[in-house]
């Protein structure tokens, strides 16, 4: 996953700790492996390469085509599974290169879940378009990692994958665990004790080592499917504590969508957040 | 940078948000089938604990070779809500027994003292520190502590606290206020406390200055007396990146009234043999000594403590007090936790020095006039001491560790040189006193 993963246990138990990690590891290994876009020879790649013909879809597989499906409609078409190729044309990595508006044209024609046929076993998808499951992946693997570690472990137990994270029943003595979460934009290694988390979840969309900046004007990585463009006036990055990481990481999502009523919207849905502008 | 956090509930406009409610209430079923749980567990899921006691127990005794022994037993309870709240409820025991220095100085013959209650006398060897062998006392103490937090980054926290002992009952009240900025790197701390307490003497409380008198006469003695005594603590506690973390105080404290030892005597003595003046009804000539009414003290505190490997713990911290009874205190302590076994070991380093009051006479002269104030008492004399010692703790399961400790403590003092005359320029005037330590603990 292209970050460093952890996992923390209370416990006294080497063994059982280990056993718990290895648990973890498999499970982000196996769904890595089964969603990651970059890897070939797996379900994504088969989707992406089917060019028109319809794919068949196991039942996990369905559960998170489901639940995107749900997040469209929560977005009105702005959480979309299949927008992953917009992010090609930008690149957030500070050469300030902005690109052509007839190119964000070609791209958003083949942008759009509600042209995908998906009727809960098979899926068609136009030859072009491409799905991507980077926008949730991260959050349903440390809820499916936490939900390991509280079976193996049967205790308190943390688990990060790369700032998005779980915690599975309350510590022994009832205290939180403290959370630090990166500080400001240039200072990345900056971290700030901000977080108690007793149990629940915490994740972060945005991300302050990713913007662009093109003649005075910043543009944020979170794409708007419907124009091709960076949201205008999105924060730098959301953080939300939930129950469950994939409910933080699609509330922070959303937030950072609706730009500069991104904290109105969190308020509005009486979770604790934060939003660094 | 811009921050925007989330504010504190407030009453919710229906209409307005009807349609993200929605939203929240969608996700959340949303994820309940992704995840296969209907609907998705709440942020304090209803069957996890959600309150918990815990309790801290611990056996304490003290022992001064020759002098003082203190048995304490202690227990804490701490009752934890998980919204953050906690109850802390402690009770100690302690019984002292023993002797402790009068504060008279030694003579070359031996000596006969009347005791508090003036109901008997007893008499001390030639060339030995005068103790007060009656001591024995009995102590009880018990306070209540209840913490909350307010919002995301306040807490306050209000307590009571009384003790009780033979002549002496202690009743107050404290209370503080923590608030968290800069991400929670940072925490201010503002603390106050109260205290009246009042003083029953054995006999009752001498008339400051008095001469002791022989067994039986009651007219140096008055009733009991009383003292206030307040507190005002600021504190910030900081975060310097992962691994150290430091606090830094500032304590300002008050006491008025009674602040004089009733037990605590000086012995006036000739100012050129040395040797004990005459005093009344045959005694040797003893007045009871005499401190101000009031006493403010200013303490600085800084601590640091530093991760030094994977399980070792370096904690350093100095404190240097000053009053206006011109008592300079400086502390140095110096700990260091390292992972031992399944356990820990912590030794420990304690230095500690202070000025002797100005109004501290190790012997008074006779023929001279009295001062306003004086006292004998080694606690306000010149000195330092030394504590060296190791904790070894062991973590068990469920948050249940026990604990020993083992410490030697080591004081010694130095009078000024103008009071070595005649007998006493070779005389121990300020014994050095030594004290084992030993702690064992049990939390569970």
């Amino acid at each position: 996953m292209a970050n460093p993963c952890e996992v923390l246990v209370e416990t006294g138990d080497h063994d059982e700790a280990f056993r718990v990690v290895e648990r973890v590891e498999a499970e982000a290994r196996r769904i890595e492996a089964k969603f990651s876009r970059y890897l070939e020879n797996n379900l994504v790649h088969r989707i992406n390469t089917a060019a028109g013909r319809a794919v068949d879809i196991d039942e996990e597989t369905a559960r998170l085509l489901d639940f995107a499906d749900e997040l469209y409609r929560l977005s009105d078409g702005k959480f979309d599974v299949t927008s992953g190729v917009l992010g090609r044309a930008w690149r957030f990595d500070g050469s300030g290169r902005v690109p052509s508006p007839n190119k964000i044209d070609a791209l958003r024609k083949r942008v759009g879940w509600d042209r995908v046929q998906w009727d809960g076993s098979r899926l068609r998808m136009e030859p072009g378009m491409q799905l991507d499951f980077g926008g949730l992946g991260k959050e349903y693997a440390v809820d499916r990692a936490a939900a390991l570690a509280e079976d193996e472990a049967g205790r308190s137990a943390l688990v990060n994958f790369g700032g998005d994270l779980a915690v599975v029943r309350p510590r022994e003595d009832l205290t939180p665990w403290r959370v630090g979460t990166e500080g400001e934009p240039g200072n990345p290694d900056h971290a700030s004790t901000d977080w108690t988390v007793r149990t629940g979840a915490l994740a972060t969309s945005g991300d302050t080592r990713r913007d662009l900046l093109k003649d005075g004007v910043r543009y944020g990585h979170i794409l708007d499917p419907k124009t091709g463009y960076p949201v205008e006036g999105a924060p730098r990055s959301v953080t939300v504590l939930a129950g469950a990481c994939t409910q933080a990481g699609m509330l922070a999502t959303l937030a950072m969508l609706k730009g500069p009523s991104a904290a109105a919207f969190l308020e509005d849905q009486e979770v604790e957040y934060r939003v660094r502008r | 940078m811009q921050l925007t956090r989330s504010k504190s509930p407030k009453p919710r406009d229906k209409q307005k948000n009807k349609r993200s409610e929605k939203l929240a209430v969608s996700l959340a079923v949303a994820c309940g089938s992704l995840l296969g749980a209907a609907p998705v567990r709440a942020v304090a899921a209803e069957d996890v604990e959600s309150k918990k006691w815990f309790f801290d127990t611990g056996l304490h005794y003290y022992d001064e070779s020759d002098r003082v022994t203190d048995v304490s037993l202690s227990g804490q309870a701490r009752r934890l809500w998980i919204n953050g709240k906690s109850l802390i409820l402690r009770l100690t025991v302690d019984t002292l027994t023993g002797a402790s220095a009068s504060g008279a100085a030694p003579a070359t013959a031996p000596q006969t003292f009347t005791t508090p209650s003036a109901a008997a006398s007893y008499q001390t060897v030639a060339g030995e520190t005068p103790l007060d062998p009656t001591f024995l006392d009995t102590r009880v103490a018990v306070s209540a502590n209840f913490i909350r937090p307010i919002g995301r980054n306040q807490r306050i926290d209000v307590g009571l606290s009384a003790s009780n002992e033979y002549d002496y009952l202690h009743l107050g009240a404290n209370a503080s206020w923590m608030r968290d900025f800069n991400d929670r790197n940072t925490t201010l701390t503002i603390g106050t406390s109260i205290a009246a307490d009042s003083v029953d003497p054995v006999g009752g409380a001498p008339v400051p200055l008095a001469d002791m008198l022989p067994a039986g006469d009651l007219s140096n003695k008055l009733g009991d007396d009383d003292k206030t005594i307040a507190d005002l603590l600021v504190g910030v506690t900081q975060v310097f990146g992962k691994r150290t973390i430091g606090q830094f105080n500032y304590s300002f404290s008050r006491a008025s009234g009674y602040l004089t030892d009733p037990y605590k005597i000086l012995s006036v003595v000739d100012p050129i043999t040395g040797d004990p003046a005459p005093g009344p009804g045959g005694l040797n000539r003893f007045v009871f000594e005499s401190r101000p009414e009031d006493r403010t003290k200013h303490g600085l505190y800084a601590g640091m403590k530093r991760a030094v490997a994977a399980r070792g713990v370096l904690d350093v911290s100095y404190r240097f007090a000053t009053d206006d009874w011109n008592v300079d205190s400086h502390t140095l302590d110096l700990r260091y936790r390292f992972g031992l076994g399944a356990g820990y070991l912590q030794p420990h380093v304690r230095y500690y020095m202070q000025s002797e009051a100005e109004f501290y006479s190790r012997v008074l002269f006779d023929g001279a006039p009295l001062p306003r104030f004086a006292t004998a008492d080694y606690r306000l004399g010149d000195l330092d001491s030394f504590t060296v010692g190791a904790k070894y703790g062991r973590p068990l399961s469920k948050g249940r560790e026990w604990s020993l400790r083992l410490e030697y403590y080591r004081q010694s003092g130095s009078v000024p040189g103008d009071v070595r005359v005649g007998s006493l320029a070779g005389a121990d005037l300020f014994p050095d006193v030594e004290a084992s330590i030993v702690q064992a603990g049990f939390r569970f």
